[in-house]
């Protein structure tokens, strides 16, 4: 299977510190790549240098024919790489529906247009409504996302990004803060957006983990000490004794 | 900015027909007041879309009014007045063109050092033609003659014509207001008012956001010219205070007074202060101090400005990220 | 240019650039802790320059200038730390410069209703009126080295404070986390009235000092305050260190552009800082 994206031996510095250590990931097209590990583990940081948040200290990372690594995230935005937040980052004082506009609107060639209302650009608000209408947040349409629920948030979060139409989606923690419904509800969610996109993951929902993943990555102290199916995974002992074995395995 | 309400709209207009008798009963002070007071409304107005538009608090925003008039000053022919046509795009671009080359520095930092940048970019245009000879150092330029509008050879309407003057203020007030309001709508307006609420965010769906806030400083530098050109062709006189960053406080406080969180906010500022400021004037030669206190008052009792008066106090759960 | 009016320069830049640096210490440091951006400390120069002038004039002695005015500055901004500055803390960047933009007002027609709009001096000290003879027709106030070296003293204890004594780790720790140093069970509240306390006294110090060296003139507050503002963004905000070598620098880039290019001298300081930015947007010790 073609790869979507792959990264070879990337590393972040801070300081002394080396929060991401000689990464290389091969995310194979149309896969949900979950990236696991305890907290401090650098996976965080690996996205924000996927998503260019973040400059990489060293290595490449190869998106479709291109490298990747240092460009802006703008640039990366644009080229098709979607990015969601641990912490839910919207745009508080807009509607939900401005905000996926917003989302929409980003993938414009360019929105330097001053005339014509935005809200006349029937591509865009065809792409906002049906990022509305895949978060379920259609009946929210109107609803100022500042007042909508943790969850709703949570859901308009993915919405922002899904507007822009990404073909590789970098999640990072959807479920955090969940109630059981509602992270229920999110891994239905995730399971639909696998059609057509390719999902690079963060989670420390275990159920989650192992029910949406095709590839499970573990991160420990920045670097991969493992990389495979989840059953494959489950049967490591390595991953047992670093990981998994201990309290962590919820 | 919200768009401003139908009911705000009608009223709007009421007030434009109001102020366009004005010139059949006023005396000449008093349409000249008004003048000066749309043409500081104007200016408001291009700072408003970067305060409350953007995100981006300028302290140096005179820079490009004083620009927009001592280009009108320095290139107006000696013997004649020059023809709007050529002189009004030229004295656009121009100030555009220096808002762009200042803001591709300021624009590339925010907060704080936004603030002092364009404090001091503003302060290196006052001194600039405040020390150089070919501007008239500290006294200024005096211009012969107003612009003129003509057309085949014919002078179209007088600019030399207080109540002409006034109109012709009027209207451009009423189109900036307009063309704010259509900015605002667009694509590009969508997209500087993202900024201002999340920028990291915009940045992340794919807007290079640099570029976004650099042309909105260009765009509100090329209206502050506009303001700066119309206050040349009235006074016909230029210095270097037009520059002066006390001129970037007084026209940020104007923007504050009439409330952020209105695209009506600057105008109804830019009218409160002159007219406050007159008043003050002619009671006391000190009025600085009085204006000094009315500021702090202000910042401190009306943190939504005027506008913010008039309008329905939000929802608890609203105001809480507001 | 010769070498020693080349000299001569060197001096005058350094002079200015440490008299620069006693306002912009306060200032940057009024960032730093309070995170309040304060446009009227450039008043508290004004108030230090005028009080000399007063004081001088009513006593004769410039001694009594420096051991009076600088508490009375110091009361001063420690008053308005406590009425006014205090309910800046949480506001935005906005509020802080239209209130001190308020206050810069109040102070300017203040001091036009005390002291008129006139242009004052103030006399060099008896002590220092002798200047040092170069050469046959160049020669350097004593005064001007006096200044400098008050400064340098200056320097050297705030250096020692800050590097040495606990009150200097907790206004390092505080320009770079306010939280973290609450947390430490620090009187922030109590920390905050102290360094813009200081800062007003050293903005006025300055003032105080430079007086006999220039004439005292409305408005001199606020040029002195931009110049620092340049000082500061050069230097990062909250940086001390920064602060210092900013403050040579355009000391030197000043005395230098009004040698070498008076025609666009005062735009000279401007053009180092434009270009120290396009290299380091965040300044030369600034935090990005």
């Amino acid at each position: 299977m073609p790869k979507a994206l792959e990264t070879e031996a990337l590393s972040k510095r801070f300081g002394g510190l080396v929060a991401v250590d000689n990464v290389s990931l091969a995310v194979r097209q149309g896969d949900v790549h979950c990236v696991i590990g305890p907290n401090g583990a650098g996976k965080t940081t690996l996205l924000n240098l996927l998503s260019g948040a973040l400059p990489p200290s060293a290595g490449r990372i190869r998106f479709g024919d291109q490298d990747i690594a240092g460009l802006p995230p703008h640039r990366i935005a644009q080229l098709g790489i979607g990015r969601s937040f641990q912490r839910t980052n919207i745009f508080p004082e807009f509607s939900a529906y401005e905000n996926c506009r917003l989302g929409a609107q980003a993938r414009m060639a360019s929105s330097m247009r001053f005339f014509r209302p935005a809200e006349r650009d029937d591509g865009v608000r065809e792409r906002a409504e049906r990022a509305l209408a895949l978060t379920g947040l259609t009946p929210r349409r109107d609803t100022r996302a500042s007042v909508l629920s943790h969850g709703e948030q949570r859901q308009l979060e993915i919405g922002v990004m899904l507007a822009t139409e990404p073909s590789l989606l970098l999640l990072d923690e959807p479920m955090a803060g969940m109630s059981a419904d509602e992270t229920a509800r999110m891994v239905d969610l995730l399971r639909r957006l696998k059609e057509g996109h390719t999902l690079i993951l963060i989670e420390h929902d275990m159920d989650a983990v192992f029910a949406l993943a095709d590839i499970i990555t573990v991160m420990v102290n920045g670097a991969v000490l493992a990389s495979g199916t989840p059953q494959e995974i489950r049967a490591s002992q390595a991953v047992q004794d670093a990981y998994l074995g201990g309290d962590d395995l919820a | 900015m919200e768009p401003a309400p139908r009911l705000v709209n009608w009223l709007l207009l009421a007030a434009l027909v109001a102020l366009a008798f004005i010139p059949q009963f006023a005396d000449r002070y008093h349409i000249q007041l008004l003048t000066k007071i749309m043409t500081m409304a104007i200016f408001a107005m291009s700072l408003g879309l970067l305060v409350s538009g953007v995100g981006l608090v300028s302290l140096g925003h005179a820079a490009f009014f004083g620009l927009g008039a001592y280009l009108l000053a320095l290139l107006s022919p000696a013997g004649e007045g020059a023809a709007v046509w050529w002189i009004l795009p030229v004295v656009l671009a121009g100030t555009t063109a220096a808002a762009f080359l200042i803001g591709a520095l300021a624009v590339r930092t925010s907060g704080v050092y936004f603030i002092m940048l364009t404090l001091a970019f503003g302060q290196m245009l006052f001194y600039l033609f405040h020390d150089s000879k070919f501007a008239g150092g500290s006294d200024g330029r005096f211009m012969n003659f107003r612009p003129v509008v003509t057309w085949m050879g014919d002078d179209l309407i007088s600019l030399n014509d207080r109540p002409t003057l006034f109109y012709v203020t009027l209207v451009l007030m009423a189109l900036s207001y307009l063309a704010i309001g259509v900015v605002m709508k667009a694509p590009f307006g969508r997209a500087v008012l993202g900024i201002r609420v999340n920028e990291s965010r915009m940045r992340a769906l794919g807007f290079n956001t640099y570029l976004y806030k650099l042309v909105a400083f260009a765009l509100a530098g090329g209206m502050a010219g506009l303001a700066g050109f119309i206050y040349a062709t009235q006074y016909r006189v230029v210095n270097p205070a037009l520059f002066h960053w006390r001129e970037s406080g007084l026209v940020l406080m104007m923007v504050i007074l009439g409330g952020l969180r209105s695209r009506l906010g600057p105008l109804v500022g830019a009218f409160a202060l002159v007219l406050l400021e007159e008043a003050l004037q002619s009671l006391t030669d000190h009025w600085l101090m009085a204006m000094g206190i009315f500021v702090i008052a202000v910042v401190l009792l009306l943190p939504d400005g005027l506008t913010g008066l008039f309008r329905r106090k939000p929802k608890a759960a609203e105001a809480a990220d507001a | 240019m010769d070498w020693l009016f080349f000299l001569i320069q060197v001096l005058n830049g350094v002079q200015y650039g440490l008299l620069l640096f006693l306002i912009a210490s306060g200032l940057t440091l009024v960032f730093g802790i309070l995170q309040v951006i304060n446009l009227a400390h450039g008043s508290f120069y004004m108030v230090g320059a005028y009080l000399a002038f007063w004081l001088v004039s009513q006593t004769g002695n410039f001694a009594i200038a420096v051991v009076a005015g600088v508490p009375l500055a110091v009361l001063l901004g420690f008053l308005i730390e406590r009425l006014m500055i205090r309910f800046l803390y949480e506001r935005d960047h906005l509020t802080q410069v239209l209130l001190t933009y308020g206050l810069i007002l109040i102070f300017n027609e203040a001091q036009r209703l005390l002291f008129g709009s006139d242009v004052h001096g103030v006399p060099t000290p008896a002590l220092f009126t002798a200047s040092i003879p170069l050469t046959d027709n160049l020669q350097y106030p004593v005064y001007r080295i006096v200044v400098s070296v008050i400064c340098l003293v200056l320097v050297a204890i705030m250096a020692l404070v800050i590097q040495k004594t606990r009150l200097g780790m907790y206004i390092r720790a505080g320009s770079t986390n306010r939280e973290m140093v609450q947390l430490l069970g620090v009187d922030m509240s109590r920390l905050s009235t102290f360094v813009f306390a200081a800062g007003a006294g050293l903005a006025a110090l300055a003032g105080i000092i430079s007086a006999p060296l220039s004439s005292i003139y409305p408005g001199i507050g606020e040029n002195i305050l931009i110049v620092c503002f340049v000082i500061v963004v050069i230097g990062g905000i909250g940086s001390i260190k920064g602060a210092f070598i900013a403050a040579l620098l355009v000391g030197l880039a000043d005395t230098f552009g009004k040698v070498l290019v008076p025609e666009f001298a005062s735009v000279a300081v401007y053009a180092v800082m434009a270009v120290i930015l396009l290299w380091r947007p965040q300044g030369l010790f600034g935090r990005a």
